[in-house]
Formats: structure tokens, C-alpha cells, sequence
């Protein structure tokens, strides 16, 4: 177990290191970077841009660009400092990240705990009133673009209803309370985790409807255990498998969101630092933040692998 | 991409009185012969029009994306108005029979540039959307025929590309290059093309071991020919499913990318970049947020339960995908 741990955890380097060239590359694509900002201004001399071209390094070959920059990332865990504002990229996004993880978080948690359960429910109730109406609402609800959710939500619960704030994650001028905060967090976390809700109570349905129909289901009913018993202890894990599947699938996609959902909601997060960077052209933040997000994502899903050996305990570890 | 929505059973129920009618006697002087079970899911177009008949919803969202996609493709014929023309003493009027959706900020009709925004969202989907198949198609054809080391390579990208998180370097890109509509089309479809071509190399990974394309190459037929003639026919069912599911995924991205700022640009209107500053009107023009929306809601919803359904009309047995 824990060198299949280790393994897969050394298996993230080369993801890194691709992932990193492929950055690198996108940012190649790039027409100048802040020399080109700069020469746009007339009171910047050339041999001022010539000298910052040498500060940053960019004046070097594109290879040599390349492993210096790897060199800094392995050895000082540096990803160098925003073109913008100086300040070392990983300071901002460390800065930012516990938001980020915060909002994504708890839109995670809602989103497995009650697409489980509507899928549960629709599963065990199959092709009654309560189930159609499940599915209708689930097909809706993964129709709907995310940001114009958030527009409809904030339209009727903030500006028509005047239930909750929609802007930021404390109100201002008040000193700090956890209930302000939560207020804050339903709107965006709600929002953003609808999607994953309902199209994981859909699989979760799909999934359980298969697994009671099972041999063993019967058996496990044959032999007197309770319903709770049988659909808790003996179904649910079981079903839970393939679902767990498409939730790793499904992580790119919770960041996807955060990026609209943060910038909709003026949530302080990675994603929103992200959208700053694009219409300020940082690209040595947007590099990183890129970097770092598929470093969390190769994490995430080597934390689902680990679930599968827990929910099922035929899976080995081995080699 | 997020290709949900397992199966709505629309179909659980399939009709089967025909089959008794054809038993009572006098009809015919033919002997009474077994009908042979239906096995080809794919048995020709009246086959899915006879299914598509008896799914009332699926046929309400064809017709919902058919119209749609004609009132978009007949704006100008429909609207007298211009797209575009700014009248500044209209700003913000409410719906009314003159302006069906209300007007914006600038005082343009929402109406007409909902449905010219219509052109420019489902003709984008529908261009990335190809472009995803095509790609799809190609690698996942590559690397479910030829197998070993290619096999290899294309799906370790496949994986690497899926596990990146994608609408990341989309913007990225958009932001560097300056969007037009067809750089927009490109971005959007060279990063949703990996399940396609899972799904292409699975049906292709256990079509090629069949004898008929043994029979094939030993008529001398060439690699490409039997990819293209006689394993990609194969196909078909998946990539249409995929295709329905995955045009919806591009109006989506497409959405998100110009409401975000870095998709189309305006003048030009899209369902996405019209919401684009809609959030400062939420309280004084609530309709300006509206409208766009619903399109993209509404060709959404119409895509996922048309998919829904040729994914159960299709393959009444789940294909296994290896």
C-alpha cells in the first residue's frame, strides 16, 4: 500500500515535467511578454527594456529559458515573479489557494452528499413520481451554464429577495463573525457544485439500479438481512465504485468552475488570481497557476485510486 | 468533458403489438414464420424515426432545436431591425410586443441579437464540435487498429490532456490569440476530442479482431481503407451520441469563454458574450441576463435528451468499452 503510494506519487513527475514544457510552450506562443508591454510606452528607453529583458532572463535562448526555469521550480520551488505587481507567484497563489480549497471544498461535499443521496432515493424508488421528478430536475440542472446559474441565483437571492450576499466571503466594515462567512459561502458553493450534484445522483442511480438487480442482492435477501441492511452495507458500497470513477473525472472540471464562479462571485480564490492574470497578461502567474492546478488534480485523483481499495478490498496494491 | 445523464428510461418500455397483429389468421396465404429478433440496433433511418415517433420528448426537442436553429439561420428574413443599431433613447425597456426580450444597455432590440447570437453559438458548437470528431476519430482509429507502441502514445496523451485541466489553457490561448470566430471553433474543438477517441478506440480495438476484417486485408485492402471503409461504419452510434452530447459541450464552453470576456468579441453577439456585462443590470434590466441564458439552457437541455435517447435507440446493450 504504501509503495503503491510512493509509486504512483513519483508517477506525478512526469505529468509535471510534461505538463510544464507544455506551459512553457504556451507561453512561447505568446506575442513578446512584458518587454512587448513596455516598448508600447514611449517614456520607457530601449536599453530599459533591454536591461529588464536581462532581469527576468528572457533574452536567453528558449531551452536555456526552460531548464532555468525548471531549475528554480525543483531546487527553490520558485515559479518566478509576477510581471505585474513583482511578487514571487507562488506567495499570490498560497495567498489564494486556501479560498480556492475552501469554496471547491465545500461545493464538494454538497455535491456528494446530496447527488448521493437523490441518487440513492431515485435508485430504490425507481420509475415513481419522486424519481422522474429527480431525473427531470438532474437534466436541468446539468443544462444549465454554470455562470448563468450564478447570474439567476444572484438576481433572485440577492437582489430580489435580499437573502444572501453575493460578493466576496466577509461582509465589509463588520467585524468577523463564521456565520457572515457561511452566508457568504452558500450562494458560490451551491452554484458551483449543482452540476456535479445532479450528474452524480444521475450515475449513482445507473450504478445502484444495476447493482440491486445482482445476484448476491438476492441472496443477501434470501438470507432474511434487513432492506437498510441490504441496500447500506451490501448495495451502496458496491455501486459507489463506478461512481467514483466519474467524480475523478470530474475534478478538471470543479476547477473549471471555480474560475467562473470566483470571478461571478468576487470570491478571492486561485481561480479568480487567474482571471486577473489573463486580462493583465502575467503570464509567469497564469503559468503557474496552471502548474499547480494539474499538480492538485494528479493529487486528487490518486486519492480516488486509494477510495477504490476502501470500497473494495479486492482491489491489491500490487507490483 | 462531463458526457452525463445515464439513460433517462424514455425507452424502458418498448411497444410490441405488432408483432401479434401480424398473427391473425387471413391476412396473408404466407406460411407463419418466426420473426427473427431485431438485432441490428442500427436498422436503417425508419427504424429511429419509428422510435423517435413514439418518444414524446425526444421529438419535442428536436423540434425545439430545429426551430431554434431556423429562427437563428432566417434572422435577418425575420427581424426588420438591425443587429446592432444603437438607439440610446431606448436603453432598458422592459419586454413589450415591440421588443419582444427587451432591450439592452446601448438600446439594441435583445430579440433580433438573440437570434443573431443563435447563429454564432450553435455555428460554433457545431464547427467545434466536428473538429472533435474529427480528431477523435482519427486518434482514437490510429490507436485502436494499429495497437502496441502508437496505442501507447495516443492514449498516455489522451490521459495527460484529460487529466490537465483544460478550460485553463483554453483561456490561455484565447487570450493570447486574438479570438476569431474560427480560432475560437479550433481552441474549443483540439480539447474536447479525448473521449470521443476513447470511445472510437474501444468500438475499433474490438471490431479489428473480426473475421471480416480478416477477410478484408486478405483481399489485399489497405490499412487506411479498412479503418475508413470498414471500421469506422462501426462507429457510428457512439460518435453520434458523442457528437449530440458534445455539441452541447461546446455552446457551453463557447458560453463561458465569451462571457468571460475572451470568446467573441463585440459587436458581434453570442448567447455567452451577450450576458457578458449583464451582471450590472441584474437589479434594473433583469432581462438582459434572461433571455441569452434560456436559449443556451433550453439547445442545452435539447442536446443531452436527444443524446439521451440515440444512446438507448442505439445500443439497447451498453457496449462494453475495454
Amino acid at each position: 500500500m504504501l509503495r503503491y503510494f510512493g509509486r504512483r506519487l513519483l508517477e506525478i513527475i512526469p505529468l509535471a515535467i510534461v505538463v510544464s514544457l507544455v506551459c512553457f510552450a504556451l507561453m512561447q506562443a505568446t506575442p513578446g511578454g512584458p518587454a512587448a508591454m513596455l516598448s508600447q510606452n514611449p517614456m520607457v528607453k530601449p536599453e530599459d527594456i533591454a536591461r529588464i529583458r536581462a532581469n527576468f532572463g528572457i533574452d536567453q535562448p528558449v531551452m536555456v529559458q526552460y531548464f532555468m526555469w525548471l531549475k528554480r521550480v525543483v531546487l527553490h520551488g520558485d515559479f518566478g515573479s509576477s510581471y505585474v505587481t513583482g511578487e514571487p507567484v507562488l506567495h499570490m497563489i498560497g495567498r489564494r489557494l486556501p479560498a480556492t480549497l475552501e469554496l471547491m471544498g465545500s461545493a464538494f461535499l454538497l455535491a456528494f452528499l446530496l447527488g448521493m443521496t437523490g441518487g440513492i432515493i431515485s435508485a430504490l424508488k425507481r420509475f415513481t413520481k419522486i424519481d422522474s421528478f429527480l431525473s427531470i430536475m438532474a437534466v436541468v440542472a446539468i443544462s444549465i451554464p454554470v455562470f448563468w446559474l450564478g447570474l439567476m441565483a444572484m438576481m433572485l437571492f440577492t437582489v430580489k429577495w435580499r437573502l444572501l450576499p453575493s460578493a466576496g466571503m466577509f461582509s465589509l466594515g463588520v467585524p468577523f463573525s463564521t456565520t457572515d462567512h457561511l452566508m457568504h459561502l452558500i450562494l458560490p458553493s451551491l452554484v458551483l457544485s449543482l452540476l456535479f450534484m445532479a450528474s452524480w445522483s444521475r450515475y449513482m442511480r445507473a450504478s445502484l439500479s444495476e447493482v440491486l438487480a445482482m445476484d448476491y442482492i438476492c441472496v443477501a435477501k434470501a438470507k432474511g438481512a434487513s432492506r437498510t441492511s441490504v441496500v447500506f452495507k451490501h448495495a451502496i458500497r458496491n455501486a459507489s465504485i463506478p461512481v467514483l470513477t466519474i467524480i475523478a473525472l470530474n475534478l478538471p472540471a470543479l476547477f473549471t468552475g471555480s474560475i467562473i464562479v470566483e470571478t461571478l462571485f468576487s470570491w478571492p480564490g486561485m481561480g479568480r488570481l487567474f482571471y486577473e492574470g489573463l486580462l493583465r497578461q502575467d503570464y509567469t502567474r497564469l503559468m503557474g497557476i496552471i502548474f499547480i492546478a494539474s499538480i492538485l488534480i494528479a493529487f486528487l485523483n490518486l486519492l480516488a485510486d486509494l477510495a477504490y481499495g476502501v470500497l473494495d478490498p479486492r482491489v491489491r496494491y500490487a507490483r | 468533458m462531463v458526457y452525463s445523464t445515464p439513460a433517462l428510461d424514455t425507452l424502458d418500455k418498448p411497444k410490441r403489438s405488432r408483432g401479434i397483429e401480424e398473427q391473425t389468421p387471413g391476412r396473408s396465404r404466407r406460411p407463419q414464420m418466426p420473426r427473427a429478433p431485431k438485432q441490428r440496433p442500427l436498422g436503417g433511418r425508419r427504424n429511429l424515426l419509428k422510435l423517435l415517433r413514439g418518444n414524446t420528448l425526444a421529438s419535442a426537442a428536436l423540434v425545439l432545436l430545429g426551430f431554434i436553429a431556423i429562427c437563428s439561420l432566417a434572422a435577418p428574413l425575420v427581424s426588420s431591425q438591425s443587429r446592432d443599431k444603437i438607439d440610446l433613447t431606448k436603453q432598458y425597456q422592459s419586454p413589450s410586443i415591440e421588443h419582444p426580450f427587451g432591450t439592452d444597455d446601448l438600446g439594441r432590440d435583445l430579440f433580433v441579437r438573440v437570434m443573431y447570437g443563435g447563429r454564432v453559438s450553435l455555428g460554433v458548437g457545431v464547427m467545434a464540435m466536428l473538429i472533435a470528431l474529427f480528431l477523435g476519430l482519427v486518434a482514437g482509429g490510429l490507436a485502436g487498429y494499429y495497437g502496441g507502441i502508437v496505442d501507447t502514445l495516443i492514449m498516455r496523451f489522451v490521459d495527460l490532456m484529460l487529466a490537465v485541466p483544460v478550460f485553463f489553457v483554453i483561456l490561455f490561448l484565447s487570450s493570447v490569440i486574438v479570438p476569431s470566430i474560427l480560432m475560437i471553433c479550433l481552441i474549443i474543438g483540439m480539447t474536447q476530442w479525448m473521449e470521443v477517441a476513447r470511445l472510437v478506440r474501444g468500438v475499433v480495438l474490438s471490431t479489428r479482431e473480426l473475421e471480416f476484417i480478416d477477410a478484408a486485408r486478405a483481399l489485399g485492402v489497405t490499412d487506411n481503407m479498412i479503418l475508413v471503409r470498414h471500421l469506422f461504419p462501426h462507429t457510428t452510434a457512439p460518435v453520434l451520441v458523442a457528437g449530440t452530447l458534445g455539441l452541447a459541450q461546446a455552446i457551453i464552453i463557447e458560453s463561458a469563454l465569451s462571457f468571460l470576456g475572451f470568446g467573441i468579441q463585440p459587436p458581434t453577439p453570442s448567447w455567452g458574450a451577450m450576458l457578458q456585462n449583464a451582471q450590472g443590470y441584474l437589479s434594473t434590466a433583469p432581462w438582459i441576463a434572461i433571455f441569452p441564458g434560456l436559449m443556451i439552457c433550453l439547445t442545452v437541455i435539447s442536446c443531452y435528451v436527444l443524446g439521451d435517447f440515440l444512446t438507448n435507440a442505439l445500443n439497447p446493450i451498453r457496449r462494453k468499452i475495454p
